[in-house]
C-alpha cells in the first residue's frame, strides 16, 4: 500500500481524489529506494499516530 | 601731349601764344601742378601715403599698420607654414591616410600613427602591446555552449500524490561535469566558475494518460523553490490539468545558482491510485550567463 493510501486510511475524511499538496500534505520520494516519506505536514489535523515527519520514515510503526 | 595734359588737366602754353606770355603761362601751369601735388609734401621717415578721401590726389602721410601675422608655424598634426609669400599648411593626420578604412590612432602624447584597416569581419581590439594601442583581430566564432543534457529511457514509478525525484541515469552531453550517471543522477550541480543563470527544460513521458493534475517542480539544494521562481508554490514550474489524451508534460524554468548549488526535478501526479510509470524523460540544463 502506498503512503498516500495509508494516510487516507488513517484519516478517512481525506478522499482518494484529494490533491494532497492542496490540503497541506506533502509526500516525497527521492528515488533512492527508501520509498516515500512525509516531507511537510500542513493539514488541519496533526500527523496520525504511527506516522512521522521526515525521511526515511513515514511508515507506520505500529 | 595733349593740352591740357592728360590725365591731370594741367594747362600748357599754346603754340600760338606770344613769347611774352610764356612766364604767365608757366606760372599757371606750375601753380596747377603744385596745387595738385600739395599733399605729397610733409611726412616723416617710415610714413606711407594713404588716401585722404576719394578725391583725386588727396593723400595723407600716415604710419604704416603693422600686420598681425608675421609667420605661420606648423603645430602638431600640421605641416608647412612660413614667414613670407604664399603659405601652405597641410593636415598631417589627413595625409597619413593611405587607403579606405585607415584610422589615425594616438601613439602617445601629441603623437599619432596610421592604423591600416583590417580584413573583412575583423574587429578593433584594444591591445597595449601595439604602438597605437589598437589592432584588428578576428573575433572568436560563436559563444561556447555550457550545459548538460541527461535523460532516462527506463521506467520510473511515480506514486500518486507524491513528489518523486526524476532520476536521469544517461547523458547526451555534459560540458562541465554538471551531471553524473552514477550518483545522484537527478542532480545538475554548478561547477566552480560557472555560477549564474541557467535554464532548465524538462520533458516527461508517462506510459499512460495523466487524467488528473500533474506538475513538474524545481528543487534547489534539496528543497522546493518558492513561488518567486515560477509564480507557483512548491517549486512548480509546469502544471497540467489532466486529460484522457495526454501522457506527457514539459516545461522550463530559469534560476540563478551559486557554485555547488544543485538543481533537481520532481514530478507529481494526482491520477490513478496505482503508480504511473514514466517511460522516458529528458532534462537540459543550459548556462545563460553570470
Amino acid at each position: 500500500m502506498e503512503l498516500f493510501e495509508q494516510i487516507i486510511e488513517a484519516i478517512p475524511e481525506i478522499k482518494a481524489t484529494d490533491c494532497f499538496p492542496k490540503i497541506g500534505i506533502f509526500l516525497q520520494d527521492d528515488s533512492d529506494g527508501q520509498g516515500a516519506f512525509i516531507a511537510k505536514w500542513e493539514y488541519t489535523k496533526p500527523i496520525p499516530d504511527g506516522f512521522i515527519l521526515g525521511k526515511p520514515t513515514g511508515k507506520k510503526t505500529k | 601731349m595733349s593740352n591740357p595734359t592728360t590725365p591731370f588737366g594741367w594747362q600748357m602754353p599754346e603754340n600760338t601764344d606770344l613769347v611774352t606770355d610764356l612766364p604767365a603761362d608757366f606760372e599757371v601751369f606750375g601753380q596747377a601742378v603744385a596745387t595738385d601735388l600739395q599733399y605729397l609734401l610733409g611726412g616723416t621717415t617710415g610714413q606711407v601715403l594713404a588716401k585722404g578721401s576719394a578725391t583725386d590726389l588727396d593723400f595723407d602721410w600716415v604710419a604704416p599698420t603693422t600686420g598681425d601675422i608675421t609667420g605661420v608655424t606648423a603645430g602638431t598634426g600640421i605641416s608647412g607654414g612660413g614667414t613670407s609669400g604664399t603659405v601652405t599648411v597641410t593636415n598631417s593626420m589627413a595625409t597619413a591616410i593611405d587607403a579606405k578604412g585607415d584610422l589615425i590612432a594616438g601613439t602617445g602624447a601629441d603623437a599619432f600613427s596610421r592604423l591600416a584597416v583590417g580584413t573583412d569581419g575583423q574587429v578593433l581590439t584594444a591591445d597595449s602591446a601595439e604602438a597605437t594601442g589598437l589592432k584588428f583581430t578576428t573575433p572568436a566564432s560563436g559563444a561556447t555552449y555550457v550545459g548538460a543534457a541527461a535523460f532516462r529511457n527506463a521506467n520510473l514509478s511515480v506514486a500518486k500524490n507524491t513528489n518523486v525525484l526524476l532520476t536521469l541515469p544517461s547523458e547526451q552531453y555534459d560540458t562541465d561535469g554538471f551531471h553524473s550517471t552514477v550518483t545522484n543522477t537527478g542532480r545538475f550541480t554548478i561547477p566552480a566558475g560557472k555560477a549564474g543563470k541557467y535554464l532548465l527544460t524538462c520533458f516527461v513521458s508517462y506510459v499512460s494518460a495523466i487524467t488528473e493534475q500533474a506538475w513538474l517542480m524545481l528543487y534547489v539544494n534539496g528543497a522546493a523553490t518558492t513561488a518567486a521562481v515560477s509564480g507557483l508554490s512548491n517549486g512548480r514550474f509546469q502544471e497540467f490539468g489532466g486529460s484522457a489524451n495526454t501522457d506527457a508534460i514539459a516545461g522550463s524554468v530559469s534560476y540563478t545558482y551559486a557554485v555547488a548549488d544543485y538543481a533537481e526535478v520532481y514530478v507529481f501526479h494526482n491520477g490513478t491510485n496505482t503508480p504511473i510509470n514514466i517511460d522516458a524523460a529528458r532534462v537540459t540544463f543550459d548556462y545563460l550567463g553570470a
